[in-house]
């Protein structure tokens, strides 16, 4: 039916990407400016500029410390530019050691040793120059598709989604998952509900305890916090036709398909088995995609059916409306219209091979809707009592 | 009559409606081989649920052949089914020690 290969970078530790980023990623909110500014004057370059990386709880501290190296580590990063103020808690050094293990140059700046802003922002476009020069030397090759780790999202879910867009991406996950590849499930909030249709499928008692014990770390936490009915969507959702947090549920574990739970890992955790993997990340979408990418995802696939136009600065992200409106209304930012399932205009599996076969292309460097429109929201889950609702 | 509902799974008591639906319209569709023929009670947004038969209060609202929770009230054949008459089980009370997860 499709090739199985994809055109793709072999980076210095064998890992494979599917872009060519040079990457300016402040480790504190005070650098922000200073890893902007860089990108204005060398707009070839992303840079990821967040609220974080300072008086954190040490739990929270590591975490950050973690993901903002796996962020780094993330194989669409060819080269990277960090950007400490010189005094944040989230230490530089840590994430630039997270970030070597790859073998990809990691270049290092510290606003308070350089002297101030105009400095750093000199020496950073200097940097940014010769990153680029060196990621230019890298070329496409054709790869196996079970190098491919696909996350998926769903964001402004609607009624439909978990009749048309969530069940096609979840063909399109198991052709992958047969393929050898690794496809993430996410959003632990939206397991509410279907959590028992997962961990019937979990590979072993193991990984089976630890996705319930998850969902009810998760369920807990929320009753902690008084959640009522109406917190525990969106308005958005509840205009679209969805009613209860398992109504929700119910339509988003269909990304994940019908293969096997392998794994389930940690927020921003590298999955070490190919297969369906599940993530622990909030419902909250950047902060989901945030953790999927610093998990060592190379793309997302992210289902809507009020339409969103989020992206994210090192993930190439595919948009699926789960209805023609949505699509017609924002065409924009929807790549797939899996609405065409609704009107049988195309079947759930031709949509998934539709869905798919995008994924391929997009591996291979087709732009994607959201890359097109720039956009690259980012942000990060803090691990604490005051985020863990969504 | 053109396609304007899904019904997604044979143990499912609500289907999700493929347009505006208007008051009294007339809905059919086959349910575990047997013909329901009946009018909206009520006007059903695109994307919204319809009750395909009598949900009594307090028992499970199915979609997807799952719970997607319970009834406040008694909803009838037709009418609307949203978060006026259904409420979530999920994420209300803290887990009691033991309670399974299993419905």
């Amino acid at each position: 039916m499709m090739n199985n290969t994809f055109m793709g970078y072999v980076n210095p530790d064998g890992s494979v990407g599917i872009r060519n980023l040079v990457v300016v990623l402040p480790m504190v909110i005070c650098a922000n400016s200073v890893a902007q500014q860089i990108e204005k004057q060398v707009p070839e370059v992303v840079a990821i500029p967040h609220t974080h990386g300072c008086t954190l709880d040490p739990t929270s501290n590591q975490e950050m410390t973690e993901v903002l190296g796996g962020i780094g580590s993330n194989p669409n990063v060819a080269g990277i530019i960090l950007v400490a103020l010189g005094c944040e808690s989230v230490l530089m050094d840590d994430v630039a050691k997270i970030i070597a293990r790859t073998k990809k140059p990691v270049e290092t700046l510290v606003i308070q040793q350089l002297g101030g802003t105009k400095k750093t922002i000199a020496k950073g476009v200097k940097l940014a120059q010769a990153l680029l020069k060196e990621a230019a030397q890298r070329f496409r090759q054709p790869i196996p598709l079970s190098e491919l780790i696909v996350g998926t999202e769903c964001g402004g879910s609607d009624g439909y989604s978990g009749l048309s867009a969530n069940p096609a991406v979840g063909v399109a996950s198991d052709l992958h998952v047969d393929q050898g590849g690794t496809v993430i499930l996410s959003e632990i909030t939206e397991f509410l509900g279907a959590e028992t249709i997962l961990a019937d499928r979990c590979v072993n008692a193991d990984v089976r305890k630890q996705l319930l014990d998850l969902v009810a770390w998760t369920e807990q936490s929320l009753a902690r916090l008084g959640s009522s009915n109406v917190a525990d969507i969106t308005p958005g959702n509840m205009k679209g036709g969805l009613t209860t947090i398992e109504e929700k549920s119910l339509g988003c574990i269909k990304k994940g398909g019908s293969r096997m739970v392998e794994e389930v890992v940690g927020y921003g955790v590298r999955p070490t088995k190919r297969g369906l993997v599940v993530m622990d990340t909030p419902g909250h979408d950047i902060e989901s995609m945030t953790g999927i990418a610093a998990g060592g995802a190379h793309l997302i696939v992210f289902t809507t059916g009020r339409g969103t136009p989020t992206g994210s600065p090192i993930c190439p992200v595919i948009k699926v409306s789960s209805n023609t409106p949505c699509y017609l209304n924002m065409q924009d930012n929807i790549d797939v219209d899996a609405g065409l399932v609704l009107s049988n205009k195309e079947s759930l599996a031709t949509m998934g091979e539709i869905i798919y076969r995008e994924i391929i292309q997009v591996a291979s460097g087709k732009q994607t809707k959201a890359e097109l429109s720039q956009n690259r929201e980012f942000a990060l889950r803090r691990y604490g009592s005051d985020c863990i609702i969504y | 009559m053109g396609h304007i509902l899904i019904l997604d799974h044979a143990r499912d008591n609500v289907g999700v409606v493929l347009k505006d639906v208007e008051l009294g319209e007339r809905i059919t569709i086959l349910k575990n081989d047997e013909e329901l023929d009946f009018k909206a009670s009520d006007r059903i947004p695109s994307g919204h649920k319809i009750a395909l038969m009598d949900i009594p209060k307090d028992k499970p609202v199915m979609k997807y052949g799952y719970s997607i929770g319970s009834a406040t009230q008694d909803i009838w054949q037709g009418q609307f089914v949203h978060a006026h008459n259904v409420t979530s089980m999920r994420g209300k009370e803290l887990l009691k020690e033991g309670s399974d997860h299993d419905e």
